[in-house]
């Protein structure tokens, strides 16, 4: 642990613990410091449940087995022995393909128009990064990946979607994001991508993780058609 | 060997205990949403408490059952009755083939459960049958149980002989008001003075956009400091936030595993079953209680009935 770390735990409910940062530690603001402390955490201890946000992580405790204050210890003993440089070394790439057009891309031409963008510097603009999973949430699977560049920030929708097609590629603020299921969504489509996010028969249905970057590739239609 | 649905009902769906342990990947455990009124269903047939049953939702189905079962019906009153026979809730049915289940509106509490004495058989994702709408998960294809369609199930091995002696302050009858003890929230802070009175000496009411996610309040509105920079956070299910419109909302057992708006309060665990049975228009009011005596509330809960 960073000395400069300061760990505050407090009490969400009778068996979940918040664990947060004192405001003036030196990962206070990094975005992917929870979600890599939360993998961490998980695998040190069979904790119920161990669920990450931008600046705090929530731990469910088994209280049959485990009193509150036992927890609290566990859990201060845990985090210091995470070291966050370490932690964070081991990401994969995930590389998505996607097919970006008009005919999946529901909000390219509004986007192009309003940001001053062709719809070949809007692709090169959201395929040119790879992102770092900032959080997992929302739906099952859904991915906040980040940061987008600054040229391709729009807010979201004002009404969101009811039934977006499973595999829509979306941005919004400095996220992005694909939507594993469909479903409804507020973020602006700009493609879809033929790859799997999620499948149910494997042991970990979700494709994308905690502890992975993913980069986008455009691919044509003939390629999303054939893909498999 | 099957139970066939000849009227589905309002929402009827499988549920077991849920599936917990997942929501890191934004799954949230879901479940029965009275879990007390779930396990009391197994409980008094002698299975396993995480046994799948159907949940109905106000307006229970009718079933026609294909072979010999022991049915239990716990939770809301939906006038259950057998070949037009009136049952009792929180007993043992013995049900005959061709008989026929039927159930009505119930105009106390929201949700009833039917536990019969074999397994249902239904998707496992997750290590939990139980059914998620918004992603169709688990239960059978995810969806609502359809008129027509048909409920497999298997023998199965109980763990004690049926409880047909049970304390029946255990599925006490429901009430249109309802007193909710609660704990402060992480952000409970941010009500403003004023509005911490208010909270604990108003009745709020369930509005009619409802549902397994969450239960909408209306009738009186909570004040918060203008605090606009609340990140995403955990939720749980239980929780009470508030949006900057000032009415709460309390996330159900479907509810997102993250949110953005201030955690004012947090359902004591003991009486999270009950927001379950919450209805449209019904009243409620909170009652603070510190988190050392919900936990002890919690443990009670736990030893009323056990195997």
């Amino acid at each position: 642990m960073n000395s400069v770390d300061r760990f505050y735990i407090s009490e969400f409910s009778e068996d979940i613990l918040l664990v947060e940062l004192d405001q003036a530690s030196e990962h206070q603001n990094n975005s992917s410091f929870f979600l890599s402390l939360s993998a961490y955490l998980r695998k040190k201890t069979d904790w119920v449940e161990v669920v990450a946000a931008e600046k705090s992580i929530a731990v469910k405790y088994d209280y049959l087995k485990i009193t509150d204050s036992k927890a609290k210890e566990l859990i201060l003993s845990q985090v210091h022995g995470f070291d966050f440089k370490v932690e964070s070394k081991t990401k994969t790439l995930l590389r998505v393909p996607v097919y970006y057009s008009d005919e999946f891309g529901l909000d390219i031409e509004q986007i192009t128009k309003t940001k001053s963008l062709t719809s070949e510097e809007l692709i090169n603009l959201h395929s040119n990064i790879e992102y770092e999973v900032k959080m997992i949430g929302f739906n099952p699977g859904f991915a906040y990946l980040g940061d987008l560049d600054k040229k391709l920030r729009v807010p979201r929708l004002s009404k969101p979607r009811i039934n977006l097609l499973p595999g829509s590629v979306g941005i919004a603020e400095n996220r992005t994001g694909i939507y594993p299921f469909g479903g409804p969504g507020g973020w602006n489509i700009i493609g879809r991508t033929p790859m799997k996010l999620f499948d149910e028969n494997k042991e970990n249905p979700f494709l994308i993780k905690q502890d992975m970057r993913v980069k986008f590739d455009p691919i044509t239609k003939k390629e999303f058609e054939s893909f498999n | 060997m099957g139970i066939e649905i000849i009227s589905s009902g309002l929402q009827t769906t499988i549920q077991d205990l849920g599936r917990a342990g997942w929501r890191h990947m934004g799954v949230p455990e879901s479940g029965g949403a009275d879990k007390f009124s779930l396990k009391l269903a197994n409980f008094i047939l002698g299975k396993p408490f995480n046994s799948p049953v159907l949940e109905c939702t106000l307006n229970g189905p009718t079933l026609k059952f294909s072979a010999p079962y022991s049915v239990v019906i716990t939770g809301a009153d939906m006038n259950p009755k057998i070949n037009n026979k009136e049952v009792e809730m929180n007993q043992v049915i013995e049900v005959k083939p061709d008989d026929i289940l039927s159930m009505d509106n119930c105009s106390k509490g929201c949700r009833s459960y039917i536990a019969f004495s074999e397994e249902i058989l239904a998707k496992d994702f997750l290590g939990s049958t139980s059914t998620y709408l918004p992603a169709k998960l688990g239960g059978i294809e995810g969806l609502p149980l359809k008129e027509g369609s048909v409920i497999n199930t298997k023998p199965c091995k109980l763990e004690t002989t049926p409880h047909t002696e049970i304390d029946f302050n255990l599925g006490k009858p429901f009430k249109n008001e309802w007193a909710i003890r609660v704990i402060k929230g992480p952000e409970y802070d941010l009500i403003k003075e004023t509005s911490r009175e208010i909270i604990f000496s108003s009745i709020f009411t369930v509005s009619n956009d409802s549902n397994r996610m969450g239960n909408r309040l209306t009738g009186v509105k909570v004040d918060i400091s203008n605090n606009n920079q609340m990140v995403s956070c955990p939720m749980a299910p239980g929780t009470i936030q508030c949006p900057e419109n000032g009415l709460p909302i309390i996330l159900g057992c479907d509810s997102q595993t993250l949110g953005g708006y201030p955690r004012i309060l947090q359902i004591a665990a003991a009486d999270l079953h009950l927001i379950g049975q919450l209805r449209p228009n019904d009243s409620i009011s909170f009652e603070m209680i510190t988190v050392d005596q919900a936990r002890k509330e919690l443990m009670k809960q736990d030893s009323l009935f056990s195997y």
